[in-house]
C-alpha cells in the first residue's frame, strides 16, 4: 500500500533518482579528511550551514513565546528560560549558535581566501559569500537587541549611533535605523522584523545561489 | 542512475551479505535520525510546554453579596474582576456567575458558560420575546437561554432543549454572616460528565 503510493509519486517526480544522484555525487579525493587529515578545513562552510539550520529551527520556536515590545520582551525571554519546557535549551542553542556561526563563517572565508578558491571561475560565489557574511553580521546585530536587557539596549544605542557619522545624511540614517531619535519601542519591533523576516528571506535566496554554484563549479583545489 | 552496489560484500551479518556501501548508507541514515531526534526533542518540548505546565486552580472564596439582596425565582448575574498570571503577564480576567435563590437559605450558583460550547447564556423571563438561532420554540416559563445554538435550561439548570449535553455546572456555595460566597471553576464542555478544567 505505502509502496504503491510512494511508487506513484516517484513515477511522477523521480525523487529516488534525484536523491541518489545527490548521494552518489562524487566528492574529490583531496577534500576527504579520512585520506588527508588537513582537509577538515573544507568542513567549515558545511558546519556554518548546519548551525544556520539550528538557528533557523530554534528561532522559529522562540517566536512562539517572544514578544517584541518593551513591556514584554525581557519578561517573555525570562519566561522562555525559566518556565517553558526545555526553553532554556532552545534559547541556549540560539544564543550560543549565534556566536558559533560568526566564527565558522569567518573561518570558512579564511579557508577560501588562503586556498585562493575565490579565483576564476568562482568570483561570483565569493561575492555572494561576502554578502552572506554581512547578512550573518546583520542577524547578530539585530538579534542582540531582542532580549531587551541593559547590555542589548546600550549595545544598540552605541552601535546605531555610528551611522549618524555618515556625512550629510547621518542624522536621517540614524532616525531610519532607530525609527526615532532614541532606541525604543519602534527600534525593537523593526529590529525584530528585520531579524525574523527580511534577513531570513534574503539569506535563503543567497544561500541557494551559494550552494548551487558550489555544486555547479565543484570544489576548488588548494593552491 | 539507480542504486547499484558495485563493490563486493565485505562481511556477513546473520547470513545476509552486506556491502560496505550499504553499511555506510544505513549508518548515515541512522546517525541523521539520531541527530534530528536530538534537535527535535527540545523544540517539541518548547511547543508542548502548555500541556506540561502545572494546573492553576482558583481556590479563593469570592463574595457575591448579601443573601437578602437576591430574590427567589429571579436569577441574578454577579460579575467581578480577578487577576491571574498568564505566561509572563498579570492579566485581569472578568468573571461572572448566575445566582439562583431557591428559598431564604438555599442558593445555587452556576458557571456562566453553556455546557455545549462555552457561549454565555442569559435569563429570559416567561414570554419574553428574544431572537433564536434556529427558531426553536421556547418553554412557556422563565429559562436560561444560550443564543449560539438555542440551548435552553430550566431555572434549576436541567436541559430543556437544544444541544447541551449536561445541565448547567454548579459551583460550591457558602453562606457566612448573611453573605454568599463561591469558588469560581471552569469545566470541560461538550461532554455529559462534569469534569473540572
Amino acid at each position: 500500500m505505502l509502496r504503491q503510493i510512494y511508487d506513484a509519486i516517484d513515477k511522477r517526480l523521480a525523487i529516488k533518482k534525484t536523491v541518489s544522484d545527490q548521494l552518489d555525487h562524487p566528492v574529490p579525493e583531496h577534500v576527504n579528511p579520512l585520506k588527508h587529515p588537513s582537509a577538515f578545513v573544507y568542513c567549515f562552510g558545511g558546519i556554518a550551514a548546519f548551525i544556520g539550520l539550528l538557528l533557523f529551527l530554534t528561532g522559529l520556536f522562540l517566536v512562539i513565546y517572544y514578544v517584541p515590545s518593551p513591556d514584554h520582551a525581557y519578561d517573555s525571554v525570562q519566561y522562555i528560560i525559566n518556565n517553558v519546557t526545555l526553553g532554556w535549551l532552545v534559547r541556549g542553542i540560539h544564543y550560543w549558535g549565534a556566536s558559533a556561526i560568526v566564527i565558522m563563517v569567518v573561518l570558512h572565508a579564511l579557508r577560501v581566501y588562503f586556498h585562493g578558491a575565490y579565483k576564476n571561475p568562482r568570483e561570483m560565489n565569493w561575492v555572494v559569500g561576502v554578502l552572506l557574511l554581512l547578512i550573518v553580521l546583520a542577524f547578530s546585530f539585530t538579534g542582540y537587541l531582542l532580549p531587551w536587557n541593559q547590555r542589548s539596549y546600550w549595545a544598540t544605542t552605541v552601535g546605531t549611533s555610528m551611522v549618524s557619522l555618515v556625512p550629510f545624511i547621518g542624522n536621517h540614517l540614524l532616525q531610519l535605523v532607530r525609527g526615532g531619535n532614541e532606541v525604543g519601542a519602534v527600534t525593537l519591533v523593526r529590529f525584530y522584523a528585520i531579524h525574523i523576516g527580511f534577513l531570513p528571506a534574503i539569506l535563503l535566496l543567497l544561500l541557494g545561489f551559494h550552494f548551487f554554484m558550489v555544486r555547479k563549479q565543484g570544489i576548488s583545489r588548494p593552491l | 542512475m539507480s542504486f547499484e552496489w558495485k563493490d563486493k560484500p565485505v562481511s556477513r551479518w546473520g547470513g545476509e551479505p552486506i556491502s560496505r556501501r550499504r553499511f555506510l548508507g544505513y549508518a548515515t541514515i541512522g546517525l541523521s535520525a539520531i541527530i534530528s531526534g536530538l534537535v527535535a526533542l527540545p523544540l517539541i518540548g518548547n511547543l508542548a510546554s502548555p500541556i506540561l505546565q502545572k494546573k492553576k486552580v482558583e481556590t479563593k472564596w469570592v463574595e457575591l453579596g448579601k443573601t437578602e439582596d437576591f430574590k427567589v425565582g429571579q436569577p441574578t448575574m454577579v460579575q467581578w474582576v480577578t487577576s491571574r498570571m498568564e505566561g509572563w503577564v498579570m492579566e485581569t480576567a472578568p468573571r461572572a456567575v448566575w445566582v439562583v435563590k431557591q428559598d431564604g437559605e438555599n442558593f445555587t450558583v452556576f458557571n456562566p458558560r453553556c455546557t455545549h460550547l462555552t457561549c454565555s447564556y442569559s435569563w429570559k423571563l416567561k414570554g419574553e420575546p428574544h431572537q433564536t438561532a434556529y427558531g426553536s420554540t421556547m418553554p412557556d416559563k422563565g429559562h436560561f437561554f444560550c443564543p449560539c445554538h438555542d440551548g435552553v435550561f430550566d431555572i434549576d439548570g436541567t436541559v430543556l432543549g437544544g444541544p447541551p449535553p449536561r445541565p448547567l455546572d454548579t459551583l460550591p456555595v457558602k453562606i457566612e454572616g448573611g453573605r454568599l460566597f463561591t469558588i469560581y471553576k471552569d469545566f470541560r464542555v461538550g461532554i455529559a460528565e462534569k469534569i473540572e478544567l
